[in-house]
């Protein structure tokens, strides 16, 4: 009865604190709001000096507004659809990003309106290859110069930027055999390059896939952040790369660019409550629809359009392979680890011991990092990966290992060999069952939180579970559904491999 | 069965057997005696080679074991051991412990095994708790099914390293009873014990071990009622002694005095004691001219008989001291309090020297 009564008490308080964002209750926003309000209205750019301006990290419109406003405080984010975020959560009194993204954000987002002007001078979309693929590049600047001559280029342009919503990607007899050209993307603005209906799409992905015909090569998508999309064309993970970068001087000395395909202007995007009221045009206004009304679009919209179920279903099946694997690979080499750490020659001590010392010492993160870009540049992710997590939970698990078998009193060893066992036979025998037998319950929550530790896998561009929400937040703008559905799932993941543990360790003993 | 020769081991610089001779035949039951420290367990460990000796022999029926080529698993499974803090597998039943040596070493089946388990297990008296995890029994429990697991390898020896040691007095008589019935099998045992009592009456032969040595053996006669060596003697008795050596008339007087009151605290000697045996010595060193050489005091007190001595070492030449305490008539209460006064000569490296003894009567009670 008191068990029942708990749970009940627990989902009450889980579905309130559910229910507060997903009604966009404005009261509680109010309390977090660190920006001013604005007393007549922004009608320009001018009109946010002394405010707080987000603006995607170390772009053009950082360092150009960084340099010419010294008085407007900056936000820095990796992607728009967090700037968009924060500017609905009164964080911040405008976001600015590029015209294309702007567009497309705003057309989604209700309340918010797009100031006439900016100051940032508009910027010039190029794709990027490596300095050695030279040749490739030349390729594609005769292709885009084919487009432009055609006027097909202002088409595509057109049809994406202005009718993103209703485009589709063109169907397109794709190149099947040759060597395939590997090009790094993050699909996760709209409408350059996206997921729809659990394809690539968007205007750049479209070029892309042109070109691919044009030039009768296959192409193969390598998915990765946006941050790593240039260095993979210099350390040879891609050959090229598209995702709306800009052309820079800075960008322009380590790698090839190609012939310019877009003139990108920024533009700023504030609250229509903030904005002056000439700026503003009439939208319609959508239906209130109550907050079960708002859950249930909420969740048809993150979760079943465009089966984005199977995004997080797929997500789910790299995380529990990534765990799964690096869990078996660190345990026996942890197994190994202590073997080493616990070796009569001091030699096999030491190796182990700086072993130790370096994993537990780095971040996983850094050390993830560290393997995909520098160490085996030329691998795929998922393995290295997985190597990756193995080697950090090898580490820790060896020292577990080795205080529950130095836990173990000597006089069990002692009374094994007097009974006629060999030393190995001893060990096998009398010590690591009982060594199991201690160590399982530490053992369970380092394997948690190594599968909660795989969520940073995105980074390298894994499609993990983490990465399948960041995905589907970057096309609906809202944090609600996705973050909720993957907490669930790491939590069942969790849940289960600690069961199958439980299962192991009763067989054991 | 078993000739132990010149045996030796050392732990780094730390010598603790130093030269070890024993033969061991079948069905004896040896008792190994000796103050703390001296080797007795680190002994019984170098038989079954858990400590690996660092220089002697020992021949097991007629084979070399000390020269690396004998297989040691094979040899252990012959020879029992039983630990002072009784080692059961704690992750198995107290069934699986008389077990897992039988099927994992001997290659028997299970049923076969626990056949034979659960007998051993009745004979120790173990057989209602089989089932039972060894964090669930009490310490003697404990030891009655290590040793049933030590029987299930039908050794031909067992090492006993102190089988009562850490056990509460109450549980000691179950273990040593179980012993006491393995000796009437005619089993072959080795036994490293403190209970003196038990070893007098369970073994066929008693060694006592002092300085990394056997100082000393015999029948349990020989050893407990009749010991012929000072140690030994001093051990069985648990005789402690204090000692004090005059060299001069002038002798610090404080430093005696508060070594002697530490002394009687200590064994904790009655107070009738205590001043008896000052008067006694008092008027006794009277007698004695302290400045014509060193002059040697033993007071010796029996743990065991609560026997109180006081002995006196003089150099030869000085009058006789017995003659005049039988005498003398201020010596009559000395006379009164002691049951036996001797006198005899004892040689000694420096010279020749008269030993006085004076056994006092029962004070202590």
């Amino acid at each position: 009865m008191n068990k029942c009564f708990q749970i009940a008490a627990t989902l009450v308080a889980f579905l309130f604190i559910a229910v507060m964002p997903a009604g966009a209750a404005g009261e509680a926003d109010a309390a977090t709001q660190t920006a001013q309000p604005a007393s007549q209205g922004i009608a320009c750019f001018e009109d946010l000096r002394g405010r707080v301006l987000a603006v995607p990290s170390s772009t053009v419109q950082d360092i150009y507004v960084e340099e010419h406003y010294p008085d407007i405080k900056l936000d820095r984010f990796d992607t728009e659809a967090d700037m968009m975020l924060s500017l609905q959560q009164e964080k911040c009194d405008g976001a600015i990003m590029d015209d294309v993204i702007c567009y497309a954000l705003v057309r989604k987002t209700e309340g918010v309106t797009i100031l006439p002007d900016s100051p940032v001078p508009p910027c010039q979309m190029g794709v990027v290859f490596g300095k050695h693929n030279a040749e490739l590049c030349k390729q594609f600047n005769e292709f885009i110069n084919h487009l432009k001559s055609t006027g097909e280029l202002n088409q595509i342009m057109e049809r994406w930027i202005k009718h993103f919503d209703t485009a589709e990607m063109p169907q397109l007899e794709l190149p099947t055999s040759g060597t395939p050209i590997r090009v790094a993307m993050e699909p996760c603005t709209e409408p350059i390059v996206f997921i729809k209906n659990e394809k690539i799409a968007g205007f750049d992905a479209e070029l892309i896939m042109r070109f691919s015909v044009y030039i009768n090569r296959p192409v193969e998508i390598v998915e990765m952040e946006y941050d790593s999309l240039i260095a993979s064309t210099t350390t040879g993970k891609a050959d090229m790369a598209a995702s709306g970068i800009l052309i820079t001087d800075e960008r322009a000395e380590s790698v090839l660019f190609s012939e310019p395909y877009y003139d990108s202007h920024s533009r700023v995007a504030v609250l229509t409550k903030n904005a002056h009221p000439s700026i503003v045009t009439s939208k319609e206004d959508e239906q209130n629809l109550g907050i079960w009304g708002s859950i249930t679009r909420s969740f048809h919209r993150n979760i079943i359009e465009e089966r984005r179920y199977m995004l997080l279903w797929d997500g789910l099946k790299v995380t529990v392979y990534i765990s799964f694997c690096s869990a078996l690979l660190g345990t026996v080499l942890g197994a190994f680890i202590c073997y080493l750490r616990m070796c009569r020659f001091r030699v096999c001590r030491t190796i182990a011991r700086v072993y130790i010392d370096i994993m537990r010492g780095t971040p996983v993160l850094v050390f993830l990092m560290i393997m995909c870009y520098v160490a085996f540049t030329k691998f795929d992710n998922t393995p290295v990966a997985i190597i990756t997590f193995a080697m950090n939970f090898a580490a820790y698990v060896s020292e577990m290992f080795r205080t529950s078998i130095s836990s173990i009193d000597k006089g069990q060893t002692e009374a094994g060999i007097a009974l006629g066992f060999s030393p190995v036979r001893t060990f096998c025998y009398i010590v690591l069952p009982q060594a199991v037998q201690r160590v399982l319950p530490v053992y369970k929550g380092e394997l948690i939180s190594l599968i909660k530790n795989t969520s940073i896998v995105g980074y390298v561009a894994v499609a993990d579970l983490t990465r399948a929400s960041y995905i589907i937040r970057g096309r609906t703008f809202d944090p609600f559904f996705p973050l909720l559905m993957v907490a669930a799932m790491y939590f069942l993941i969790a849940w289960l491999f600690a069961l199958v543990l439980d299962r192991i360790g009763r067989k054991v003993c | 069965m078993i000739q132990i020769k010149h045996l030796q081991k050392s732990f780094g610089k730390l010598d603790v057997l130093l030269d070890v001779n024993l033969n061991i035949k079948c069905g004896e039951v040896i008792s190994i005696i000796g103050p703390s420290g001296t080797g007795k367990s680190t002994f019984l460990r170098c038989l079954n080679l858990l400590e690996q000796p660092t220089g002697g022999s020992i021949v097991i029926d007629g084979e070399e074991v000390l020269n690396g080529h004998v297989n040691t698993s094979k040899l252990r499974q012959k020879m029992g051991m039983v630990f002072q803090s009784f080692n059961l597998f704690n992750h198995l039943s107290v069934l699986d412990n008389v077990c897992i040596g039988p099927v994992k070493l001997l290659g028997k089946t299970r049923a076969e095994a626990e056949a034979k388990g659960m007998e051993l297990l009745k004979m120790v008296g173990m057989a209602e708790k089989a089932h039972a995890m060894p964090a669930e029994l009490s310490g003697g429990q404990k030891q009655r099914a290590a040793i049933a697991r030590c029987l299930s390898m039908d050794p031909e020896i067992i090492l006993f390293d102190e089988p009562t040691s850490a056990l509460d007095p109450t549980m000691v008589s179950e273990v040593l009873s179980v012993i006491r019935a393995l000796a009437r099998q005619g089993m072959t045992m080795a036994i490293v014990t403190h209970e003196m009592s038990f070893a007098r009456d369970v073994s066929t032969r008693v060694v006592y071990m002092d300085e990394g040595v056997i100082y000393e053996e015999g029948t349990p006669q020989q050893i407990f009622d009749h010991p012929r060596r000072e140690l030994t003697r001093i051990f069985v008795n648990r005789i402690r002694d204090f000692h004090y050596c005059f060299h001069s008339a002038d002798y610090d007087r404080y430093e005696l005095k508060a070594a002697w009151q530490n002394y009687c605290s200590k064994y904790f000697l009655s107070r009738q004691a205590v001043s008896e045996t000052r008067r006694v010595s008092l008027s006794l060193f009277r007698l004695i001219p302290l400045d014509k050489g060193p002059v040697d005091m033993y007071f010796r007190y029996s743990e065991k008989t609560g026997e109180l001595s006081l002995e006196i070492l003089l150099p030869v030449g000085m009058e006789s001291m017995l003659h005049k305490v039988e005498n003398a008539t201020h010596m009559q209460h000395v006379r009164a309090l002691c049951r036996c006064i001797e006198e005899s000569i004892e040689e000694t490296d420096a010279g020749d020297r008269v030993r006085c003894r004076f056994v006092f009567r029962n004070l202590n009670r």
